[in-house]
């Protein structure tokens, strides 16, 4: 490791561990030549985000031609986790957006809805089983992980996603005891207790992504059998599965309210006008969309890698 | 050898990977002496981390391979790989261009 006398090593941050290891004194070495002394032009300087980001990608399997089975098993199912991690919060604002939907639709218009609604969370809870039963086959490969590496460093991993759990739950436990304590008028004010309920949201979105990225440099570090990864395979599909019959399923609720009970986007008065495309249900499906499009490609990758393990089994 | 061309990003005339071949093909050199080559030669300016990303791909393809280190240089040389693959690409430029100058030759009519 050579000294860091022009600031320009910090950009390596960006780049994985193995390839600073590898490549890291050359990349400076290059800067040092091509800068001088001067700071990175931000241009330069973005363009080795872009790079470093990139190579971070491949080491962990989600993009590149060439990756190892394993990786591409690996990467495709973080990729999935990627995108139930953007269901969770999408259908998170889908279901308090869509509270009480019954009570002002029309008993006689409640069949078409009700029935994607019952998909919606039928679904919901499939990819949640799905990402507990992949936690469980992952577990022999984490238990080998934490013997080789030693607890202490194991547990200096999974810190930040225990601490963003306790957060969660701390702060859930808060908001909960405040507006226990409110009236029902207050709660649904754009007063003070809207902006606390959507510093929590915003909290529990950063938390999500928290623990996300933390599964994911944990699982970067284990090593799977063939039959690990092939149960892995199965239930990351099956996960995107269910995410592509969620996303349908609320486009179709949507698609049923805003046809026979649009007031319940508007006022949310029977009879009253209302509206189509209110921006909740346009930010929820979008964030669902982007969330299948993620998926799909996981689901590519990942298929690439057990078709490799099916035709040397 | 085309597939593992490809997987190293070669297969346009602006593609670093290509441009970085073309270079060695003159013979070894590290990082900043293949960005100035390139920027001399094909008048395009690789940015360092385009740069080192390309050669992260062609050393994992096996196309180029790092000599030892000189005066705390890591310069690098093309492989045997790397020239076959960089041959085959440059033959499918050849017969691109034969074609495009050969239809240029036989254009009937104008463009406006």
């Amino acid at each position: 490791m050579r000294s860091d006398a022009t600031g320009h090593r910090r950009v390596l941050r960006w780049y994985p561990a193995s390839w600073r290891e590898r490549y890291g004194d050359e990349l400076i070495d290059l800067l040092d030549d091509t800068y001088g002394d001067t700071p990175l032009p931000v241009r330069a300087r973005w363009a080795i985000v872009c790079a470093g980001l990139n190579e971070r990608c491949r080491d962990a399997g989600v993009v590149g031609a060439t990756p190892p089975r394993d990786d591409r098993v690996r990467g495709g199912a973080l990729i999935i986790l990627v995108a139930w991690s953007l269901f969770v919060v999408a259908g998170s604002g889908f279901a308090k957006y869509s509270e009480h939907w019954s009570a002002v639709t029309p008993h006689a218009d409640q069949l078409v809805p009700t029935v994607a609604f019952d998909i919606v969370q039928g679904a919901a809870y499939v990819a949640t089983a799905t990402c507990v039963v992949a936690a469980f086959i992952s577990w022999p490969s984490f238990w080998r992980f934490a013997r080789r590496e030693g607890i202490g460093p194991v547990l200096r991993r999974v810190r930040p996603a225990v601490v963003a759990v306790v957060v969660s739950v701390l702060s859930t436990a808060v908001i909960v005891v405040v507006a226990h304590h409110l009236g029902a008028t207050n709660r649904n004010a754009a007063g003070p207790y809207g902006v606390f309920a959507l510093s929590w949201a915003a909290l529990l979105v950063l938390c999500l992504g928290t623990v996300v990225v933390t599964i994911g440099r944990v699982v970067l570090r284990l090593d799977y059998s063939t039959r690990q990864r092939r149960y892995v395979s199965m239930a990351a599909s099956m996960a995107m599965l269910a995410m592509v019959a969620i996303f349908v399923s609320t486009l179709v609720w949507w698609i049923a309210i805003a046809q026979h009970a649009s007031w319940f986007f508007a006022s949310g008065v029977v009879g009253r006008p209302g509206i189509s495309a209110p921006m909740a249900m346009v930010v929820c499906a979008s964030i669902m969309l982007v969330g299948v499009v993620i998926a799909i490609w996981g689901v590519r990758r990942l298929s690439l890698g057990a078709l490799g393990d099916l035709l040397t089994s | 050898m085309k597939k593992r061309a490809i997987s190293a990003g070669l297969r346009r005339s602006n593609d670093p990977s290509f441009l970085i071949l073309t270079s060695l093909a003159q013979g070894p050199k590290h990082g900043y002496a293949l960005a100035k080559d390139i920027e001399e030669f094909a008048g395009v300016v690789l940015s360092p981390g385009t740069l080192y990303g390309a050669i992260t791909r062609l050393e994992e393809s096996q196309l180029i391979e790092p000599e030892p280190e000189v005066d705390r240089r890591h310069p690098y040389r093309i492989t045997a790989a790397g020239s076959t693959a960089l041959a085959e690409v440059l033959a499918d430029m050849t017969h691109l261009a034969s074609v495009g100058t050969q239809r240029l030759k036989t254009l009937t009519w104008r463009p406006a």
